[in-house]
């Protein structure tokens, strides 16, 4: 209960820092796109990311959200940051609305614990899903990490923005990634009546061969030159051996990755690839982890 | 004058001996008499420290004389003139046995009279810091050389047809060649991150954590005896892949052991080989280290630093045969470890055989493999 309580204070506080978004759509985002509840950045810079993640959501029709809190236990009580994010996903109604009552909104968040340096990413919609994919959830690791492991939060964020325009940008430029605005129809649509033929497997039925053939006349090649000088020493090792000095293992952080399993007993998100499950609204996948 | 080489003479006879390594004695292809190698040892003791003393006097008369006086030198058996550029890797001696004048490198040690087949040893070569501390004494005789290169040809896929008949062994001479055996201690200290990665399944998602770290390892690895050849002559590639000798067969050094081979002194001391040495004493280390980072999903090095420390060098000679072969106007190199008899070098490759493999496996399996997926309607 007081968990709750605390829940529907932190909607009041999140609430008190929506700003009004604009787009062609009309979205209508609930909270700003950028919050921090840990008094973590100045005002100014605040500012600066706001209008940063605003502009990279509207010219992409996804929103990409930086909530800073305190401690995630205050306001959950899963014991998973990750748990936090997809709650606030459909507590707020994140993502990108783009007016025609889709459930699936675009969208990206960052949420940080300052507590315990917990982090969560977590996106959904189509275009979230496909922009940021696993790879593309662990390029986005790389680039914020390393700054927020010396406390350079500004610059962090600053990093997390860019790759995540970055990767909206790069699959529009590959012409395969859709806004939610445009219609899929045929997305994991198989035609029956299309042929199986494939003409890639006769090129396949060429190179194989060729690559087969190669290795053995390379290896029967290799026969003929034996005169070779020797880079190793293996045989002139004294026994027992290596004499070991340190072995240490030291443990940096742990990532969690979730993707969602794919069943053959109905159609689910028009095939998309990765997805809500257990007690997590659909669509849903995202990594988690320490900074 | 006293002689700077000796002459190893069957004492029952006077004809040339030769160490045969069948039985390891000193054999006389006269009279059929045969020596031990402690016999010879003692009965040339004598002879061999006058040699050495021989040598050493006329290279010393030869540095303090002024360049005149190296020209009036010519008749003397240091004599290197008229041979331009090369004169002064060139030495003259004397055959004992009948007098002719024997023009050999710089860094001879044995060889044998070309006129009267005297086995020739030069003991000031092989003596004082020149001396080595261990020979491995041949084990294996020429028959066994020319036996081993004939089967080496056999198997050879891309070996040209006619190669075999038409290619005629042009030399075969089995040889001391100087090595130096380094015991060295090379301290690796290596880092790497690494993951461990634990999936499992909850409800409708796979769950997979992937834990990181930072791993560091650092230990020392002993060698002992990594042989380098010490001759400029001798390929690398050659000697490095003759490679292993048994090194408990080394015996401390004799002249006895050469008469019937040739012998060269080291021309490339101990500091000059170690680069090759520390480098495949680093790679091994470094492998080794790599090893002992186990139960990792990944690891990748990110950082490595190899210390080597050189305990003890052993200047030894090891039997090589060396076999040289002609064929289509190109010499052919080949080198056989004299005592385990392995044999390596490099073969001419058919180009034509080359291309009639490619296209006696590739065609076959590319008609198979269309034709399973045209009737599988795959394609």
């Amino acid at each position: 209960m007081k968990k709750r309580l605390v829940l529907f204070l932190l909607i009041v506080l999140l609430c008190a820092c929506m700003v009004t978004a604009a787009s062609a759509e009309g979205t209508n985002a609930r909270i700003a796109n950028v919050v921090d509840t840990a008094g973590i950045l100045t005002e100014s810079q605040v500012q600066a990311l706001e209008e940063k993640a605003e502009r990279i959501s509207a010219e992409y029709k996804c929103a990409v959200y930086i909530v800073i809190v305190p401690d995630y236990r205050n306001y959950t009580n899963s014991r998973d940051i990750y748990d936090l994010a997809v709650e606030m996903y459909s507590e707020y109604e994140l993502g990108w609305d783009n007016g025609n009552g889709d459930a699936k909104r675009d969208y990206l968040i960052l949420l940080m614990s300052m507590e315990d340096r917990d982090f969560a990413l977590d996106t959904n919609g189509f275009g979230g899903n496909k922009a940021f994919n696993e790879p593309g959830m662990y390029k986005l690791e790389q680039a914020m990490l390393p700054y927020f492991r010396q406390n350079d939060w500004y610059n962090g964020y600053n990093a997390f923005l860019e790759c995540a325009e970055s990767l909206l940008k790069s699959p529009l430029d590959e012409g395969t990634y859709v806004p939610q605005t445009t219609q899929v129809v045929s997305h994991g649509y198989e035609d029956p009546n299309a042929s199986h033929k494939n003409p890639f497997l006769l090129l396949i039925a060429i190179i194989v061969p060729i690559l087969i053939a190669l290795a053995v006349c390379s290896s029967f090649q290799k026969q003929m030159k034996t005169a070779v000088e020797q880079t190793t020493a293996g045989g002139y090792i004294v026994p027992p051996g290596v004499h070991m000095k340190v072995r240490r293992d030291d443990f940096i952080n742990r990532t969690v990755t979730r993707t969602i399993i794919h069943r053959d007993d109905g159609p689910r998100d028009g095939g998309f690839s990765s997805s809500g499950g257990g007690h997590f609204s659909g669509g849903h996948s995202g990594h988690s982890g320490k900074f | 004058m006293a002689s700077q080489i000796t002459n190893v003479k069957c004492p029952a006879c006077t004809g040339p001996l030769r160490y045969s390594p069948e039985n390891g004695i000193l054999q006389c292809d006269y009279c059929g008499s045969s020596y031990s190698v402690k016999e010879i040892e003692a009965l040339y003791k004598e002879k061999d420290a006058a040699a050495q003393a021989a040598m050493e006097a006329a290279i010393a008369a030869a540095e303090a004389a002024s360049e005149e006086e190296k020209a009036e030198q010519q008749e003397y058996e240091m004599s290197n003139a008229g041979w331009g550029a090369d004169a002064d890797k060139l030495r003259v001696y004397n055959c004992p046995s009948c007098g002719a004048q024997l023009f050999c490198e710089e860094t001879t040690a044995a060889t044998s009279c070309p006129y009267c087949g005297n086995n020739t040893i030069i003991p000031g070569q092989v003596s004082g810091l020149l001396k080595p501390d261990y020979v491995i004494p041949f084990k294996l005789d020429k028959e066994a050389a020319i036996r081993a290169l004939k089967q080496y040809y056999g198997g050879k896929k891309l070996l040209p047809k006619n190669f075999t008949e038409e290619n005629h062994i042009e030399e075969i001479k089995g040889v001391y060649v100087p090595f130096w055996l380094y015991d060295v201690e090379a301290d690796a200290d290596m880092s790497f991150s690494g993951t461990r990665v634990n999936a499992y399944v909850m409800g409708d998602e796979r769950i997979t954590e992937t834990d990181h770290f930072n791993i560091r390892r650092a230990g020392t690895v002993s060698f002992e005896k990594i042989p380098a050849d010490a001759s400029s002559k001798m390929p690398d590639t050659h000697m490095d892949a003759i490679e292993p000798y048994d090194y408990s067969e080394l015996v401390p050094f004799s002249t006895a052991y050469l008469p019937g081979f040739l012998a060269d002194k080291y021309d490339m001391d101990a500091d000059k080989c170690k680069a090759r040495i520390e480098k495949r004493a680093a790679n091994t280390a470094t492998d080794l280290i790599r090893q002992d980072v186990s139960g990792y999903a990944t690891c990748t090095p990110t950082g490595s630093h190899v210390d080597i420390r050189r305990k003890k060098v052993s200047y030894v000679l090891l039997p090589v045969w060396m076999l040289t072969t002609r064929w289509n106007g190109n010499n052919y190199m080949f080198a056989m470890n004299g005592q385990t008899g392995r044999l390596i070098g490099d073969l001419p490759v058919s180009m034509g055989r080359y291309w009639a493999w490619f296209a006696g496996i590739s065609l076959p399996l590319m008609a198979l493999l269309g034709g399973l997926l045209y009737f599988g309607g795959l394609i």
